[in-house]
């Protein structure tokens, strides 16, 4: 099964006419493109508007999170209701299973938060504030594992915006690591088990990573791919996962 | 009274750029050498590194800097040139 991923396209007011090309031949290249979040530059569900009209030629089917700019606006219902009507699946805490030539690949969908990875992550603890913080991404995991345990499928996926791992973000200030991602997301998936988790938001880390029980973990920020998306093939049967990169 | 500590310039005008909604760039370089801002990094489109200046110009006179040297680059993905191979 070849997935192709990407994430933080980050679709402006000018981004018309910019990414089309880029996904021109990509249903000769993938059974299903996923997306992880950082659509928009802050939101706004004229800048989906765009971003359906850049993918509308896909011929593959589309499935993705949002991710922190797709909130900034405030509007992130209006950004889903956008991207829905244009035939992209939007995940906010939820799973899909897509149908592909006979096989059944299960996406587990959501944005996930910060927090920090293990010896140094933010606790439940203090202020409100920090509290509400920590219990985020504590609600956020519990879902993960929940939505991963319960799909029925050939090839599974998790699809988050926000790291699940430190190694994905090898390139990142370290001081910024609590609010790039969480080690809960990776415990739920380790738990629950995967073939493959895809996330995004991290544009100086690596692609590269797996969670500590070895679930691959890539990191597909537009700018670490440096292309218009990567594509991964995922075994069926073995849950193998071979990585081809578009050159 | 003494000088604003460049690295509060430095970092107002980094703020400025990840939240004005003509940029919002959260992660392009900026520094202020002498009289001039410098920014470095890369951007989606020609009209957003544009948009970079229009934003600096407004705020560069009270933030520790004269002049803006925009050397931001366009980036570029470009489509696979070539077909996968599984083993």
């Amino acid at each position: 099964m070849r997935i192709a991923a990407v994430g933080d396209l980050h679709v402006g007011h000018d981004a018309a006419g910019s990414l089309a090309e880029g996904f021109a031949r990509i249903g000769e290249q993938a059974d299903l493109l996923v997306l992880a979040g950082d659509l928009t530059t802050h939101g706004d569900a004229g800048q989906a508007q765009i971003l359906v009209r850049e993918l509308r030629d896909v011929p593959v089917p589309v499935v993705s999170v949002l991710g922190n700019h797709d909130h900034h606006a405030g509007e992130p219902d209006a950004v889903r209701r956008v991207l829905e009507k244009g035939g992209i699946t939007v995940l906010d805490r939820e799973s899909t299973v897509v149908e592909i030539g006979g096989c059944r690949v299960g996406v587990a969908g959501a944005k996930g938060f910060g927090g920090g990875f293990i010896g140094a992550s933010v606790t439940e603890f203090g202020e409100a504030e920090m509290k509400a913080f920590a219990r985020t991404t504590i609600d956020i995991a519990a879902d993960l594992e929940r939505l991963l345990g319960s799909l029925e499928a050939d090839v599974r996926i998790a699809l988050l915006h926000y790291a699940p791992i430190r190694d994905t973000l090898a390139g990142e200030p370290p001081e910024i690591f609590p609010f790039l991602g969480s080690y809960l997301l990776a415990e739920a998936i380790d738990r629950a088990g995967a073939d493959l988790v895809v996330h995004g938001h991290a544009h100086r880390g690596a692609e590269q990573g797996s969670t500590p029980a070895g679930v691959p973990v890539r990191n597909v920020a537009k700018a670490v791919l440096r292309s218009a998306y990567a594509v991964y093939v995922v075994e069926p049967k073995v849950g193998a996962l071979r990585e081809v990169r578009e050159i | 009274m003494t000088d604003t500590p460049r690295g509060y310039g430095e970092e107002a005008l980094r703020q400025i750029l990840a939240t004005d909604t003509r940029v919002l760039e959260p992660e392009l370089h900026v520094e202020i050498v002498g009289d001039t801002v410098v920014v470095t990094g890369v951007v989606p489109t020609e009209e957003r590194r544009r948009a970079i200046d229009q934003v600096l110009a407004e705020h560069t006179g009270t933030l520790g800097a004269m002049r803006v040297d925009n050397r931001t680059e366009v980036a570029s993905f470009p489509p696979p040139s070539t077909q996968e191979r599984i083993s």
